[in-house]
Parts: C-alpha cells; structure tokens; sequence
C-alpha cells in the first residue's frame, strides 16, 4: 500500500497543479472556490505521502478484495469486455451487445454452470426489455439499426 | 389535526403502498445477496425513480434503504456470511442458532428486532426532525460552508478507514463538483472544450459507477461464492412473533440497543455497520450471566439487528434538517431528494410538509411491511442468498448500464458510469472510500454557494467574516473535533504497531 499513497499522492498533487494553471484564464469568482479545494487537496495529498515514510503509520486503510496484483486481471478484462460491448452496441444494438458481453465473460470470470448462467441472462435481458423499453420507454436498441 | 390526517391517508393510497411493498421486497432480496448493499440498490433504483412523483420515488427508496439493511440477517444466519456489513455482527449468534436448528427462532428475533429498531427510529425522525429543522433558519452562507465542510471531514474520518484518504476523496468529490457552467459567470470550467462536460458530471451515474460498477468488479476478483452452509430444514417452528418467554429475555437489549443505533445513525458518516458493532459490545457487557451469548443467544441477534435498523432512521434526520447525511445510503439519499427538487431544511417541514410527513409515514409503514413479508419470504431467501456470483455479476454490469443510460437517453451518462466504475474499483482497492465523494459531489455547490456569498459580503477579511456567528464557531470547533480525534485515534493505532512490531 506504500508504494499505492506515494503514486496517488504525487499523482493528485500534479493534477491539481494542472488545474490550478488552467484555472488561470477564469473569472475571478468562478476560479477562487475550486483553486481553494485544490489546495486542500494538495495538502492532504503531502500529508499521506509523508505518513507513508514514518514508521507503522505508513500505509493505513488497507484496501478491499484480495491483496496481489495477479486478482486484478479478472475486473480488468471484464471492463474491457464492457466497454467493448458498449462501444459495439451503437453496430448490433443494446441488447445483441449484452448477450455479447455475457458470453465473453463466461471464460474470464469461469462460469461453471453454464445453462443456469444462460437462463439467467435471458430472464435478465427479459425484465430489462419489459421494464425499460416497454413500461418507461427507454430506446434501447432491440436489434442492428441497419436491420 | 387536518394535516396529519391528509398525511396518512395520502401515505396510505394504494400508489403509495405498492411503493412500499416494492421498495421492501427489492431491499430484502439486494441486503440477502453477500456483497451486494443498500447503497448498490438504491444507487441502481435511482433512475427507475426520476417518472415518479417525489413522493413515491422516496418512499421507495427509504423502504428499500431499511429492507435492504433487515435482509443483510438472512445470509448472516443462513451462510454466516452477512449480506450487509451492517449485518456482520448478527452473523455470530444468528449462524451459531441456525447450526443448533433454530434457525426459525433466528430469523424470529431478527425480525422482531429490526422492525423494533426501524419503528423506534421512524418515531425518533417525526419526533426529532421538526424542531431540528428550525436550527437551519439561522444559518447564513458561511454557516452552510462550515455545515458542508463539516458533513466532508465528518463522513471522511468516520466512513473510509484511513483519516486522510477520506479526506481526500471528499475534497476530490467537491472538486468534480465544480467541472460545468459557472452559475454565475455562465463560464465553462474544466470541460477542455467538450460539449457534455459543460453540464457537470452527472451524480446519478457517479453514484451508480462508484457503489454498483465498481462492486461487479470487485466480485470478478472472486466470481464463486464459498460460503459455509447450514441446514435450515427443521429449524424449529414457525412463529411471527417472539414467544413472551423471549420477549422478556431480550426487551432490555432492544431499548439500549435501538437508542444506541438512533444516536450513532443521526453522527454523519457512522452507518449501519457501526451501530450494530457497538450495540453488540454493550449487549456483551451486560450479558456476564449469559453464556450463550457469541455462541448463540437471541440477545446477540436483537442487539446487532435493533441497531442496525435503528440508524435507518437517525440518518435520515440530518438528512431532511440540514442536509447532510448520517450514513452511506442516506447520501444518495440525499442525491436523490435534490435530483427531485427538494431541498433540505427548514422549508421541508413548512413549504413541503405534505412531501416530508408522507415520507416519513411510509418509512414507518415499511418497518412494519418488512417484518410481515421478511416473515414469509425467509424460508426462501435462502435461495436467493446463494445465487452464484457469476449471475449477480452480469446482472449488476447489464443494469449498471441501463440505469445510467435511461436517465436522459444518453450514452454521455453510461461513459461517465464506466469511468465512475472503473474509478470506484481502484479507490477500494487502495483504501480509498467512495462515500466522501459521492458527499463531496453533493455538498460541493452548497458549499461553494455559501463561500462565495462570504466572500461577497465580507468587508474586512474574509476569513474573521466566515467565524463571526456563534453557529460558525460551533461548526469549526466540530471540525476540529472530528478531524482531531480521529488523528489521535490513528496515531494511537500506530503507535501501538509500531510497539507490537518492536516486540
């Protein structure tokens, strides 16, 4: 976690910097609040990366989910995979995509009962119809626009 | 007289009751699910609820928001695994019944206790909420400075377990609050020339990426359940309510307990979870002569259950009187009483009455509803409790999506929910808690309404001007106080690292 509040820290700390020569060409009025919340937040952020070199204090609040970068590549292959199928959606519509989407995380996530699983995702798919397109009329694409 | 009467009648409609009964069968079935709770409900509820009138969309929410926290017990008892962190407590004496096969007198009890905890503290909001609200009449713009920086520092420390990480994320919350237009110059501030951003960041698909997202991901990490299984087939008879014999055993505990979860629900920040911890430890200390108790006494499931349900309610009074909230779910709560054009105060409870008292019956009538449909849905929660990870995780993605697209039809939403998911992911990974900023999100314009009125009307330094009442001065001093005390705190924590590591 050390090493996590050092990045975070020095990474806030630039990024408010950034913003606070951006803000520069801003009225006055609308510049003063978010440059005092920039400050605030450059102060916090020196502050935990100071702890981080003082002994037993250092890294604090221990963060969730397991502790080894290797538990990671499943929650990131996923995101991918979503933001795959949504940037496919606007091709083969909204609900093709997410049938899309279920099936590519079969094999990242390891699905083991796999008709229960494809059960599920057709109820799932289902509802959403029903209660988005139907009930609150949301357009969500049932099928390619070209079709 | 007429009013109240209008009230009920208005609370009890059939629009309104279906409400309730929607809001508590959705909250028991999310707060059953491990790793799935009342935050992700209402944070995914929220834009079902932007059709409805403000009546019925709240009243939705606040039944979901105590169901949610009651069906956190069912998975404790039955899997030992809480549904709810507010429920972990309940999972050491509830599990240990169900493994003796009483699972039936398990589920009795918390039953009984969160519908008594959830009642005591609906009474607490009518009775308390009112003559509170009158304290936001004498409040200026810098007080509302002082009152949102307070509601930041408060949830920060309290919150997230690291005091300067939730600081952080608080203040990095109110910074996002400040990207769009700039009411008063109409200048676009950080948009860097794209069009959607000069509407701000959107705090319905925030919220929905930081709480609903970033929970899918977190259980890709693990996407099979393991949890420990009891059977729950014969576990005693079936009763709806507790036996005299019972009731005497454990009134005491439901008083100390639900009183303690309605103080500790009205403290900004400190939720569910930490109500239910502390009215545990005091039930242990007053159980010398109970040695069931931690291995299986109903004293330890009504502690743990009364509390919890009890800072339902304790929430929401800060909430409704000065706007800021006393738990997690009550900040998006609060998100979603703005979203409906209300805003929190003193006016809530003269120019809004009508809104507010409905609410707040239909949040007394969903206690009671959730102890009946709690009652008859427990021999089947256990079905839902173990539905595979793998489903949920789908589930949560697909209608992460359509929630936040469904807002305004607009895919600008969804891609602020990703970035928000992914985001959300990453602060929990790290320590970081996502609370402060969905509050930093929602009290950063109160805030810098309030400081640049200051500003305006300082004539001397703005600083003397921002601590000249007596209400400011009370708010610094509280500042001070929750900042300084979870300081000491910490460094207390480390120091006695530091002592164990040299041992």
């Amino acid at each position: 976690m050390l090493w996590v509040n050092r990045i975070v820290g020095v990474a806030l700390i630039l990024v408010c910097a950034a913003l606070w020569q951006i803000s520069a060409d801003y009225p006055e009025m609308a510049r003063l609040f978010p440059r005092v919340i920039f400050a605030i937040i450059v102060f916090f952020s020196a502050l935990m990366v100071g702890r981080t070199f003082l002994p037993a204090a250092a890294a604090g609040g221990s963060g969730e989910g397991g502790t080894s970068a290797s538990v990671m590549v499943r929650p990131v292959l996923a995101f991918v995979a979503t933001s795959l199928a949504l940037a496919v959606s606007t091709y083969v519509g909204f609900f093709l995509a997410m049938v899309v989407l279920a099936a590519a995380l079969v094999p990242i996530l390891g699905v083991r009962q796999r008709g229960w699983y494809a059960f599920a995702t057709v109820v799932l798919l289902v509802v959403v119809y029903v209660v988005f397109v139907i009930v609150l009329n949301v357009p969500l694409t049932l099928r390619p626009p070209v079709l | 007289m007429d009013t109240l009467l209008s009230v009920v009648v208005n609370a009890f409609t059939p629009v309104h009751l279906g409400m309730v009964l929607a809001g508590v069968v959705i909250g028991l079935i999310i707060g059953s699910m491990p790793g799935l709770s009342s935050n992700l409900g209402i944070a995914l509820m929220l834009p079902l609820t932007f059709g409805m009138d403000p009546v019925s969309a709240l009243i939705l929410l606040v039944s979901l928001y105590t169901a949610a926290i009651y069906g956190g017990s069912f998975s404790a008892i039955l899997l030992h695994t809480p549904g709810t962190s507010a429920s972990a407590a309940t999972a050491i004496d509830g599990f240990a019944l169900t493994r003796k096969g009483e699972f039936n007198k398990a589920i009795r009890i918390s039953t009984f206790a969160s519908v008594f905890g959830g009642l005591l503290s609906a009474i607490a909001l009518l009775a308390i909420a009112p003559p509170l609200s009158l304290l936001s009449l004498k409040f200026g713009p810098a007080e509302y400075f002082w009152l949102a920086v307070f509601g930041i520092s408060v949830i920060g420390t309290l919150a997230s377990g690291n005091m300067i990480k939730g600081l952080v994320s608080g203040a990095v919350g109110v910074a996002i609050s400040t990207v769009g237009l700039d009411l008063d110059s109409g200048y676009p501030r950080f948009a860097f020339g794209f069009y959607d951003l000069q509407g701000g960041i959107g705090f319905v698909p925030a919220v929905i990426g930081l709480f609903s997202l970033s929970q899918a991901l977190l259980m890709c990490e693990k996407p099979h359940n393991t949890i420990q299984e009891a059977d729950p087939t014969g576990g005693g008879k079936w009763r709806l309510l507790p036996t005299w014999a019972e009731f005497k055993f454990i009134h005491p505990t439901l008083w100390r307990s639900s009183i303690i979860g309605i103080v500790i629900g009205i403290l900004p920040g400190a939720g569910g979870d930490i109500g239910s911890w502390t009215a545990y430890n005091e039930a242990k200390r007053f159980a010398k002569n109970d040695p069931d108790f931690g291995k299986g006494s109903i004293r330890g499931v009504a502690a743990s259950e009364s509390a919890n349900n009890a800072t339902t309610g304790g929430a929401i009074i800060p909430l409704l009187t000065l706007g800021i909230p006393g738990s997690p779910s009550a900040a998006i709560l609060l998100g979603a009483l703005v979203l409906h054009g209300m805003q929190p105060g003193r006016t809530l409870f003269t120019e809004h009455a009508h809104f507010t008292y409905t609410v707040c019956v239909g949040f007394l009538i969903a206690n009671l509803v959730m102890g009946f449909v709690g009652m008859a849905m427990c021999r089947y929660m256990g079905v839902v409790a173990r539905l595979p990870n793998t489903i949920l995780i789908i589930a949560v993605i697909v209608l992460s999506i359509v929630g936040s697209y469904s807002l305004g039809n607009n895919i600008y939403d969804v891609y602020t929910m990703m970035a928000f998911g992914i985001l959300g992911y990453l602060m929990r990974k790290s320590g970081f808690s996502a609370a402060p900023m969905v509050l930093g999100m929602i009290l950063g314009p109160l805030a810098e309404q309030g400081f640049r009125q200051a500003v305006q009307l300082a004539d001397g330094p703005v600083l003397l001007h921002m601590v000249a009442n007596p209400i400011s001065w009370v708010l610094v001093a509280l500042i001070v106080l929750s900042i300084g005390s979870a300081a000491y705190l910490e460094f207390s924590r480390s120091k006695l690292t530091d002592v164990m590591a040299e041992r």
